[in-house]
């Protein structure tokens, strides 16, 4: 892929990314066809900030957890009031990563 | 079969013993005689009134112990699906502990994947959910 492109993907899409993972996507996406690059604008990005929102306003449903596609733990968040509550408030702070984490996952995917 | 990092797997396994320890202990207080005189520890009950989709488990949880098992489907069903997840799931910790695999983690990616390809399949998890969840609230 151009380096002019992915220079210009990283620089609006770096938040929905883990800073240290920045690099390592960079490479891929330099080694990639460019054919490659609707497949990665395609790719469905999880918003951490929304998912924070999504987290403390509905988060004790499990609601979070079944957006990010943790539908087994999302049954088990709802099933039990949010883990007692403790699970739900510890979510607040990990659901941030854990859709970075899915955003590089599925980027991944579209680049293989 | 799906290789998954260990790092994770540990962290997993890790948060699994320490929910299922949580639940427990959780119901072992309760056994002892807890009565929380119309304020719970629901959080949406509390403030809204109106009971959340797992009110009631913990009573259901207690009559299932003693022995009431009809009263214990009445007051929340889901309490028959928290009883078999308390008493298998330090059982397949044990299990995988000993064996030093990790099939549950495994078996949660799996059931994550699953529904991650055929999102329709969230209705059959979800439809009985709010079916009870409605229940739940007709029953107060």
């Amino acid at each position: 892929m151009d380096a002019q492109k992915v220079d210009m993907y990283l620089m609006s899409h770096s938040k929905y990314y883990e800073s240290h993972n920045i690099a390592v996507i960079r490479d891929m996406m330099l080694r990639a066809d460019d054919n490659k690059l609707m497949a990665v604008m395609a790719v469905n990005l999880k918003d951490p900030t929304a998912m924070v929102i999504y987290s403390v306003v509905v988060g004790v449903l499990g609601i979070d957890r079944f957006m990010l596609g943790d539908v087994g733990l999302g049954v088990l968040k709802l099933l039990t009031c949010g883990g007692l509550y403790i699970w739900f408030i510890v979510d607040w702070f990990m659901v941030v990563n854990r859709a970075k984490e899915i955003n590089y996952e599925n980027l991944m995917r579209a680049l293989m | 079969m799906v290789v998954l990092r260990s790092k994770d797997s540990a962290r997993f396994y890790l948060y699994a013993t320490l929910f299922l320890l949580s639940g427990w202990l959780w119901l072992l207080w309760s056994l002892s005689g807890y009565q929380h005189d119309g304020f719970t520890v629901c959080f949406i009950k509390n403030t809204t009134g109106i009971p959340c989709p797992a009110c009631g488990s913990t009573t259901s949880l207690v009559q299932i112990i003693k022995g009431n098992w009809w009263i214990a489907l009445y007051t929340n069903p889901l309490g028959y699906i928290i009883a078999t997840g308390l008493v298998a799931g330090p059982l397949w910790l044990v299990a995988d502990l000993l064996t030093g695999k990790s099939t549950m983690h495994h078996a949660l990616y799996r059931f994550d994947r699953a529904f991650r390809r055929r999102p329709l399949l969230l209705l059959v998890v979800l439809l009985p959910l709010l079916f009870n969840w409605i229940w739940n609230i007709m029953k107060m």
